[in-house]
């Protein structure tokens, strides 16, 4: 299962209010998670395991 | 398609009149490119050409600026083979990877629009006697630095949103990367772009100093190494009229907690360290794992790994993991990292090696330097080094023991570990068991420390292309029902 944080901005970050102190108090994190390490079915091109 | 070798400046290609220079494939040795550089006199003119254009680009309706970035998508798609092509020798990185980054080049338009309506755009609200109105507008005319490791995508997520907003460009790609830049204003000219809106100026630094230095420009979009990044930052210190977005380096730390499926691990390393022969900002550059058994069987199974990693030329059959790096100087520089990190006392797990002499083609480096005091340096190749840690506290130590703070990786852990680890890691883009490399472009991309300046791109690009103007208005102007104090009309 693969989880994205930001599944849609928009729904996180409706739209910029019209004060944006916010903006400079915070910094984004951008993230990819999954709560299982596994190996996908295809390997990239040239990885042997 | 085939290269100008020259500078756009206007509407008008002109050979450059500065230093000459090549480019060649840094596996094959094939020249692809030689021209000479712009000069400060040409730099001037272009940014005077982008300073003529941007009046009536920024009056431009936007439903027109889309229309010029979409029809220039359609002429990527026509052209993504010779565009691939010309990376994948430009770079030294596969075909296979090559045309991903095409890909990324295309899919980048429609995410700018819908970044464009949400993070800038215009909104209104009525107050009953009177409207209040969010726009934004483009700041005029914006310098963009490519980088040489996406020389197509990256500044292509500059020029896309700022051309968008209605800014006009100053395009100085990598002298490392002049065929990209080349083709690539060949493909926005094909899509109808007015006169002066992009313009391209080559060469290296002497190019770049002079269109910092410009007084014409309004903003500085660039990406590339930390200490480039550091004297720009420093020549803009008193420049408030201009603004500066720095994407710049750094040493991401990979924290190995536990390995629930040891190849998943190893697969997961292999492509967050070694992806584009390590050529990305976002990989691993530090792999932090515990000491004893698990930690030691999985650094066997990743030196075994990295024994039959294929690392063969760009458009090898069967396709190689990654191929060359950017120059055979940047291979030589990887190979005297190793060396000093030998010297310091570092065991090499596994050797990197020149894997065809005269080429850029590196077979990958693994050295434990646990303990040492290694440099805090960005190796931009195939080098991962390896800190043992004891417990969890000194895995978070060690992992933000950086000046940067870009991309950041945890492989295993409980949902515990990783709420804490995110709690506690300072990096913008930071991942659980997936690699650390392959952002999204659908979110921010930037960091913290000496990453950049807090201007985070990709999603985030629409916010440094523009600036927000707030307006109360009312199309009729009448007197209230009451006079403030003391008025008297």
């Amino acid at each position: 299962m693969i989880l994205q944080v930001i599944p849609s901005l928009s729904a996180a970050l409706p739209v910029r209010s019209f004060t944006g102190a916010a903006d400079y108090c915070a910094y984004p994190v951008a993230s990819m998670e999954s709560e299982a390490l596994v190996l996908p079915e295809t390997l990239p091109p040239g990885v042997t395991l | 398609m085939k290269a100008t070798r020259q500078l756009l400046i206007g509407s008008t290609w002109q050979a450059g009149e500065g230093e000459a220079f090549t480019k060649h494939d840094p596996v094959s040795d094939e020249r692809l490119w030689e021209g000479a550089a712009a000069t400060e006199a040409q730099v001037d003119a272009a940014v005077a050409a982008a300073r003529d254009a941007f009046p009536a680009w920024a009056r431009t309706a936007f439903d027109e600026r889309q229309a010029l970035v979409e029809r220039f998508r359609g002429v990527l798609e026509r052209h993504r083979e010779d565009l691939a092509t010309a990376i994948a020798q430009e770079t030294g990185k596969p075909l296979w990877e090559a045309r991903t980054e095409v890909g990324a080049m295309i899919g980048k338009v429609a995410i700018s629009i819908r970044a464009y309506q949400e993070r800038t755009g215009e909104r209104s609200r009525d107050l009953g006697d009177a409207t209040a109105v969010l726009r934004h507008r483009p700041h005029g005319v914006m310098a963009v630095y490519g980088p040489y490791n996406f020389p197509g995508h990256l500044p292509n997520g500059h020029m896309v949103p700022a051309l968008l907003a209605g800014n006009t460009v100053v395009f100085k790609p990598s002298e490392q990367t002049p065929l990209t830049a080349d083709l690539t204003l060949q493909c926005w000219q094909e899509a109808g772009l007015p006169e002066g809106v992009i313009n391209l100026v080559q060469g290296a630094a002497g190019t770049g100093q002079a269109l910092s230095a410009n007084p014409g420009i309004d903003g500085l979009l660039f990406t590339g190494s930390a200490r480039v990044g550091g004297l720009l930052h420093r020549q803009f210190a008193d420049q408030l009229d201009k603004i500066l977005a720095l994407e710049l380096g750094g040493n991401n730390p990979l924290v190995v907690k536990d390995v629930p499926d040891q190849e998943a691990a190893v697969l997961t390393i292999l492509q967050s360290a070694f992806l584009s022969g390590g050529q990305r900002c976002t990989c691993a550059r530090r792999l932090i794992v515990p000491e004893g058994q698990v930690g030691d069987h999985l650094l066997d199974a990743l030196s075994d790994a990295i024994s039959r990693l294929r690392v063969a030329g760009q458009f090898s059959d069967p396709a190689p993991f990654y191929a060359g790096l950017v120059s055979v100087a940047a291979a030589d520089g990887l190979l005297k990292a190793q060396d000093d990190l030998e010297a310091l006392g570092g065991t090499v797990l596994a050797r990197m090696v020149r894997v065809e002499p005269g080429t850029s083609l590196l077979s990958p480096a693994l050295i434990d330097v646990s303990g040492l005091p290694v440099p805090d340096e960005e190796h931009f190749g195939p080098l991962l080094k390896v800190h043992r840690y004891r417990d969890w506290d000194e895995a978070l130590r060690l992992a933000n023991d950086t000046r940067y703070g870009l991309s950041a990786g945890l492989i295993g852990g409980e949902r515990g570990d990783w709420d804490d680890f995110l709690l506690r890691i300072r990096a913008g883009i930071v991942n659980w068991n997936r690699q650390t490399t392959g952002a999204s472009g659908d979110a921010p991309f930037g960091g913290v420390g000496e990453s950049g300046n807090h201007r985070p791109s990709a999603y985030y690009a629409a916010d440094y292309c523009a600036y927000p103007v707030a307006s109360m208005e009312s199309d009729d102007l009448h007197l209230p029902d009451q006079l403030p104090p003391g008025v008297i009309l």
